[in-house]
C-alpha cells in the first residue's frame, strides 16, 4: 500500500522533467564524452602511478597491509562525520517535504538515494581496491584468488562505510565523538598491531593480497556489512523531518552555488557558525592598531575551535609531507601535491579575517583606515599562524627522516605564503566572467565548461602547481619564482578591479 | 511646482514638498546635483536630476521601483559616471578614489559585509576603533550607537544569530558609528516595523542635527515626512 503511494508520488515528481528521446540521446552523448575525456586518463593516470617502481615499491612495503587499516578507518570516521553535515538519504527539498511528511514509512521512502549512495561508494572502494590488486597480480606479487578476496572485502567495506554515514546523519552530536573514538583506536592499533586482529578496519587489511589468506578476515567484513544492511530501516526511520529539511536545503543551495562555479559560497554553507566564545573580547583598541587586528582575528579561530583545530592540523601535516617529499625514494609528487591541496584548505578557516578584508574592500567605506591597511593588518594572523606551523611540522619531520632543515624549511614556508595570496585573490574574485560563458566550439563539443570549471578551481590547482615546483626547490627556485610571480600579477588585477 | 521640491525634469506631474527649507538658503551646498542622468545600452536608468543640499539638511530621494533611486545614490557614492551633468560633494568632483572623499561620505547601499566570527558589538567596536583614538571612546561610541538602534540586547549575538529586521539595525549601526559629512541610504528603513523605522528617523535627526547632510531613498512616507528638509521625486525613466 505504502509502496504503491510511494512509487505514484515519485512518478508524479519526475513526470514534471520527462526526457524526450532526442534528451537522452545528449545525456548518453555528454556521459561518453566525459569518461572518455576525463574518466579513462584519469583512471589510467592511477594505473600508470601504481604501476610505476615507485608505485609498486609502496604497494609492497611492509606497512602496506597496516596501512590499508588505517586507511578504512579514516573512511569510517570521515563518513560518520560527512553524515553529520549531509547524509546518504536525502532528497531534493520539496519531494522530502512531500514525502517524510505523510504516512509512508521513512525506510521507504528514503531507500533509493541510500541505495544509489551506497552503490557509488561500493564502486569506489571496489575500483580502488581492483586498481591495486591488479597492480600487484600484473607484477606478480599477489595471486588472482588473493585478489579477488580483497576486493570483496573493499565492497563489503563500501557497505559498511554507506551504513556509517548514515549512522553519521542519524546521530549528528553522537557523530564528531565516535569519529575521534574511531581514528584514536586507530592510531593506537598502529603502535600495537596485534590490537589489528581485533578490530574491523584490522580485518579488511589483513585480506592484503600480500597478507597472506584473508578468507577469515573476509569473512568478518561481510558478516558486519550483513549486520549493517539489517539496521539500516531503523536507522532510517529514526531520522527526523527537521534534520532531513535542514540537510536537504543546505545541500540545495550548495548544489545551486556549485553550479556557477561559486564553489567558496558552496563551501560556506557547510562551515560550521560559531556559537562559543561570544563573551570573549575580542576589540581590544589600542594604539598599535595591528595588536587590535591580530588579537580580533585569534578571538575569531577561538569562536570556532573544531574548524581551527582542523586548519592547523591540516597544515602540519601539510608541513609534513612537503618535507617528506624532498626525501629520495618517496613519490615526491604525490606527496607534495597532496601538501599543496592540504595546506590551501587549511589556510581557508585560518585567514576568515583576510577574507572578511577583502569583502569590505570591494563595499562602500566603512573603516577609518586605507584598505591596503586593512587587508595588511588582517594578514599578520594567518602568516604567523601558517608560517609557525609549517615550519614546526616541516622541521620535525625533517630531523626525524635526515631531509635537509634549510630545503624543508624553505619549501613549507613557501607553499604555506602562497595558499595565503591565493586565499586572498579567492576573496576578491568575485563571479564568474560573462566572457567565459561563450562557447568554445571544438571537435569534441563545447568546451566552454571546462574554462568554467578551469577557472572555479584554479586556485586550489595553483596550490598544487606551488607545491609541485617546490620540490624542484633544491635544484632550482626559478619555476615557484615565476609562478609566485605570476599569482602576484593575477592578484593585483583583481584588486584594482575589486570594485 | 513648489519652490521647495526639487523633482527630476523628467516628471510632469506635481508633487508635494514637505517641510523643507527654501533652497534658496543652500548658499554653500555640500552636495550638488547638476542635470545628472544615466543610459545604459540606450535605457535612460536615471533621467535629467538636479537639486542642491547644505549642511545639517536631509533629503528624501521618492520615486516607483526602477526610477533611478539608487542608481542616483550609486553615482553619489562614485561608484558608477553619471552620463550627463556633474555632481560635487564639497565643492569638490566625486572622486571615490580620494581617501578624503572616503572619510567625508559613509553610504550605506545593502547591507555592508558581516564577519561571521564577530558578534554585533565586536562589529561595531572595529569599525570605531578605525576612526577614534582612545580606547575609552570606543567603548562609549559603541554603546551608545547600539542603544541608539536598540541593539544593546543582542550585543552579543552573532550576525547569524540575527532576524532579518535586526540585521538591517546591525548594518545601519556599522554606518552611523563611523562619522561622516555625507550620508548617503538606499532604503535604510527596509525591513523595519514602525517602531524600528522610529529609531532610524531619530538617528536620522541626531546626526542631522549635528551638520551632517544625508540624502536617502525611501518608500517610507513616514520616514521622509519625519526627517526630510527636501524631497526629490524620481519619474520612473521611459
Amino acid at each position: 500500500m505504502s509502496a504503491s503511494r510511494l512509487s505514484a508520488a515519485l512518478e508524479i515528481w519526475h513526470a514534471r522533467r520527462e526526457r524526450t528521446g532526442s534528451n537522452k540521446a545528449y545525456v548518453l552523448y555528454a556521459f561518453l564524452l566525459v569518461a572518455v575525456i576525463v574518466i579513462v586518463p584519469v583512471v589510467r593516470a592511477l594505473w600508470v602511478i601504481v604501476s610505476s617502481p615507485a608505485g609498486l615499491a609502496v604497494l609492497t612495503s611492509a606497512n602496506a597491509s597496516a596501512a590499508v587499516s588505517l586507511i578504512v578507518a579514516a573512511l569510517w570516521a570521515g563518513a560518520i562525520l560527512a553524515g553529520q553535515k549531509r547524509g546518504p538519504a536525502l532528497l531534493p527539498p520539496f519531494l522530502l517535504h512531500a514525502l517524510t511528511g505523510s504516512s509512508i514509512r521513512r525506510a521507504l521512502t528514503l531507500r533509493m538515494p541510500v541505495l544509489r549512495a551506497t552503490a557509488i561508494v561500493v564502486a569506489m572502494c571496489a575500483a580502488g581496491a581492483i586498481l591495486v590488486g591488479m597492480a600487484l597480480f600484473n607484477d606478480g606479487h599477489a595471486q588472482l584468488a588473493g585478489v579477488i578476496v580483497f576486493a570483496a572485502a573493499a565492497v563489503a567495506t563500501g557497505v559498511v562505510t554507506a551504513v556509517l554515514w548514515l549512522v553519521g546523519q542519524a546521530f549528528p552530536r553522537a557523530a564528531l565523538p565516535v569519529s575521534l573514538i574511531l581514528l584514536v583506536l586507530a592510531g593506537m592499533s598502529l603502535s600495537v598491531p596485534e590490537m589489528l586482529t581485533f578490530t574491523p578496519w584490522g580485518w579488511v587489511g589483513t585480506t592484503y593480497p600480500l597478507a597472506g589468506s584473508g578468507v577469515l578476515s573476509l569473512t568478518g567484513t561481510a558478516a558486519l556489512a550483513i549486520a549493517s544492511i539489517i539496521v539500516t530501516p531503523v536507522l532510517l526511520n529514526r531520522l527526523t523531518g527537521m534534520q532531513l529539511s535542514t540537510q536537504a536545503a543546505r545541500w540545495e543551495r550548495a548544489t545551486a552555488f556549485s553550479f556557477s562555479f561559486d564553489f567558496r559560497a558552496a563551501t560556506a554553507v557547510y562551515e560550521a557558525e560559531p556559537h562559543l566564545g561570544r563573551n570573549i573580547r575580542a576589540i581590544t583598541p589600542s594604539r598599535h592598531r595591528w595588536a587590535t587586528f591580530f588579537l580580533r582575528d585569534v578571538a575569531g579561530q577561538a569562536r570556532t575551535p573544531g574548524r581551527s583545530l582542523r586548519a592547523i592540523t591540516a597544515a602540519a601535516a601539510a608541513g609534513a609531507l612537503i618535507a617528506l617529499s624532498f626525501m629520495p625514494g618517496t613519490p615526491s609528487a604525490l606527496l607534495a601535491g597532496v601538501a599543496g591541496i592540504v595546506i590551501y584548505g587549511a589556510t581557508g578557516p585560518l585567514t576568515k579575517g583576510l577574507q572578511h578584508a577583502a569583502s569590505v574592500a570591494g563595499d562602500y567605506p566603512l573603516y577609518g583606515i586605507s584598505d591596503r591597511h586593512l587587508v595588511l593588518l588582517h594578514t599578520l594572523f594567518p602568516l604567523i599562524a601558517l608560517l609557525a606551523v609549517l615550519t614546526t611540522s616541516a622541521t620535525v619531520t625533517a630531523l626525524t627522516n635526515g631531509v635537509p632543515l634549510g630545503v624543508a624549511l624553505t619549501g613549507a614556508g613557501a607553499i604555506g605564503i602562497l595558499a595565503l595570496v591565493l586565499r586572498f585573490g579567492s576573496a576578491l574574485k568575485g563571479p564568474l566572467p560573462p566572457s567565459l560563458l561563450t562557447p568554445v566550439n571544438t571537435p569534441a563539443g563545447d568546451l566552454s565548461g571546462v574554462m568554467q570549471i578551469g577557472w572555479a578551481i584554479s586556485d586550489p590547482l595553483i596550490a598544487i602547481l606551488g607545491a609541485l615546483n617546490a620540490t624542484v626547490l633544491p635544484i632550482t627556485p626559478i619555476p615557484l619564482m615565476m609562478l609566485a610571480v605570476c599569482v602576484g600579477v593575477a592578484v593585483l588585477v583583481r584588486w584594482k578591479k575589486r570594485r | 511646482m513648489h519652490p521647495k521640491d526639487f523633482r527630476s525634469n523628467a516628471l510632469s506631474a506635481p508633487s508635494t514638498a514637505k517641510n523643507a527649507k527654501d533652497p534658496a538658503s543652500v548658499l554653500s551646498p555640500v552636495v550638488s546635483v547638476d542635470a545628472v542622468s544615466m543610459t545604459a545600452n540606450d535605457t535612460l536608468l536615471l533621467p535629467p536630476t538636479t537639486f542642491q543640499s547644505g549642511p545639517g539638511q536631509v533629503v528624501a530621494l521618492r520615486g516607483e521601483n526602477g526610477s533611478g533611486k539608487t542608481t542616483l545614490l550609486r553615482a553619489l557614492a562614485g561608484r558608477i559616471r553619471p552620463t550627463t551633468g556633474t555632481i560635487q560633494v564639497s565643492c569638490q568632483p566625486v572622486n571615490e578614489r580620494d581617501p578624503e572623499f572616503r572619510r567625508r561620505v559613509a553610504v550605506m547601499i545593502g547591507l555592508p559585509p558581516m564577519a561571521s566570527d564577530l558578534t554585533v558589538f565586536d562589529h561595531v567596536a572595529l569599525v570605531a576603533s578605525t576612526w577614534e583614538t582612545s580606547p575609552g571612546s570606543v567603548e562609549a561610541l559603541t554603546r551608545r550607537v547600539l542603544d541608539e538602534f536598540g541593539l544593546t540586547e543582542l550585543a552579543a549575538r552573532f550576525p547569524h544569530e540575527l532576524s532579518s529586521g535586526q540585521t538591517q539595525l546591525f548594518g545601519l549601526a556599522l554606518v552611523f558609528v563611523r562619522p561622516f559629512n555625507v550620508l548617503l541610504l538606499d532604503e535604510p528603513e527596509q525591513r523595519l516595523d514602525p517602531g524600528r523605522v522610529e529609531l532610524l528617523a531619530q538617528a536620522i535627526l541626531f546626526r542631522r542635527a549635528a551638520g551632517a547632510t544625508i540624502v536617502a531613498a525611501t518608500h517610507s512616507s513616514s520616514l521622509a515626512d519625519c526627517t526630510a528638509d527636501l524631497t526629490v521625486t524620481l519619474g520612473t525613466p521611459s
